[in-house]
């Protein structure tokens, strides 16, 4: 079974994401602080809640979590922690830099209603492994005030439509995933999301 | 293609079963919470909310357990109130996994309490319950199961709920609320007007049209649902696809 660390921010609800993991068939870890030594084979990082509460967080394991990243294992982000991915965020202070997996910056989204809450579709733009066996209009969970709105097109695999404003909801490069949607509470959609993760954490999907 | 209206059955609990009653007597066991709550979603309900109606430190207890057990099994977002009074509250509910938590009289005791909620926990999990009575001149808060008037007008408490950091407003009219005669709709509509987080309508669903007036007239983001779904009559997913037919956006 593939043993996948969840890294506590101190925020959010952190049994609905170790419960899906499990249903996806892998064995979750909730880890306040990363220990490098230890034996696992992916990292998520999860999030609701304010980018500066995150934030925190993620600054003291950035070198562990940078670590990983270049050692090759699967990271994937959800929601905030997609944000934590980028090179900062409107929410957090200039000086809260991101992890910088992908390059831009975090934005409110320049539309009436926010949150913007809710299933919405995705369309799916590039093939894309994170998102194998989807259908091209599923629909997923989200909740959400600002998004990655500056961002590298190759680094986009899917879009969603809010308010009449198109922006990417999927990101991908290398070993690196994020998500601005929560597969957690996406049901069988989002369960494939994170089927597919698993498959690459460890085994013959080496990066 | 786009966001979807959400349909989201509503579970009475008392003392960890779930419970059907008028205006709370006569109650009857329904079923058990979490198998119940796993049977909507298989039906593709959008969430689903558990209201704690035993109001007792017992009943709490036994709804965190409750909460604990169904979100083993539930992939779908989980919304629980009754009885929360404090950010621990909040937190206990959360920590046992919920997604949200719906406050009702304690907001309007203390209206700080969903700031202080919304900056710990996040925007996203505080819902804030209102039960609206009609007046002369629009509509006013009750609180205590809709038993105690406020003097607060709705329409400027949801506006201060916004201000002060909600979420989403679960908004019962008490007047529709067990008539089965239809949502107030003119409510929904001031509501939406004057607020732009989502807004859950509550009370008096007794067709699948009143649920489609709800969310098109009224322009309700979502609609609780729970005497339509009990005894079987009807499935979410008739529900859905009946709405849908009519034109309505869902996810089925």
């Amino acid at each position: 079974m593939k043993k996948i660390l969840i890294l506590d921010c101190g925020v959010g609800n952190l049994a609905s994401i170790s419960a899906s993991l499990k249903k996806a068939g892998a064995e979750p870890r909730i880890v306040s602080s990363i220990i490098l030594e230890e034996d696992f084979d992916g990292l998520v990082i999860p999030g609701v809640g304010s980018y500066s509460a995150a934030f925190e967080k993620v600054d003291e394991e950035r070198e562990r979590i940078m670590s990983i990243a270049e050692n090759g294992y699967p990271i994937l982000g959800i929601c905030l922690g997609l944000q934590l991915m980028f090179n900062g965020s409107e929410e957090g202070k200039p000086s809260e830099k991101g992890l910088g997996f992908f390059r831009g910056l975090v934005k409110r989204i320049p539309v009436r209603r926010l949150p913007h809450m809710g299933w919405n579709n995705i369309e799916i733009v590039r093939k894309s492994v994170i998102l194998n066996g989807l259908a091209n209009g599923a629909y997923m969970y989200f909740v959400h005030s600002y998004a990655p709105l500056d961002y590298d097109a190759e680094d986009a695999s899917a879009f969603t439509s809010y308010e009449g404003l198109k922006f990417p909801v999927v990101f991908e490069k290398g070993n690196i995933f994020g998500v601005q949607f929560h597969p957690e509470k996406s049901w069988q959609a989002g369960l494939r999301i994170l089927e597919n993760f698993l498959r690459l954490c460890g085994g013959g999907a080496s990066v | 293609m786009g966001l979807t209206k959400r349909l989201i059955p509503c579970l009475d609990v008392y003392d960890g079963i779930v419970v059907k009653g008028v205006k709370f007597s006569n109650l009857k066991r329904i079923g058990d919470p979490a198998e119940l709550a796993v049977k909507y979603m298989e039906q593709s309900a959008d969430e689903i909310v558990f209201l704690d109606i035993s109001a007792t430190p017992k009943g709490r207890e036994t709804m965190l357990e409750v909460v604990e057990k169904t979100a083993e099994n539930l992939f779908i977002p989980l919304t629980v109130g009754g009885g929360v009074r404090s950010v621990e509250d909040f937190g206990r509910l959360l920590r046992a996994g919920a997604d949200k938590v719906s406050v009702n009289t304690a907001a309007v005791r203390d209206r700080s309490l969903i700031r202080r909620a919304s900056s710990i926990f996040g925007q996203q999990c505080v819902v804030v319950a209102v039960d609206a009575k009609r007046v002369e001149k629009g509509w006013e808060v009750y609180v205590k199961a809709g038993k105690e008037p406020t003097g607060l007008d709705a329409l400027e408490w949801i506006k201060t709920c916004e201000y002060e950091g909600a979420g989403e407003i679960l908004l019962t009219s008490i007047d529709a609320d067990g008539t089965k005669l239809g949502y107030d709709v003119e409510l929904l509509q001031a509501a939406r007007k004057s607020v732009n987080i989502p807004i859950i309508a509550s009370g008096g669903a007794g067709s699948l049209q009143h649920v489609y007036e709800a969310l098109t007239k009224g322009g309700a983001d979502a609609a609780l649902i729970a005497s339509l779904l009990h005894y079987d009559q009807y499935s979410v997913l008739d529900i859905k696809r009946w709405l849908m037919e009519k034109g309505v956006e869902v996810r089925l």
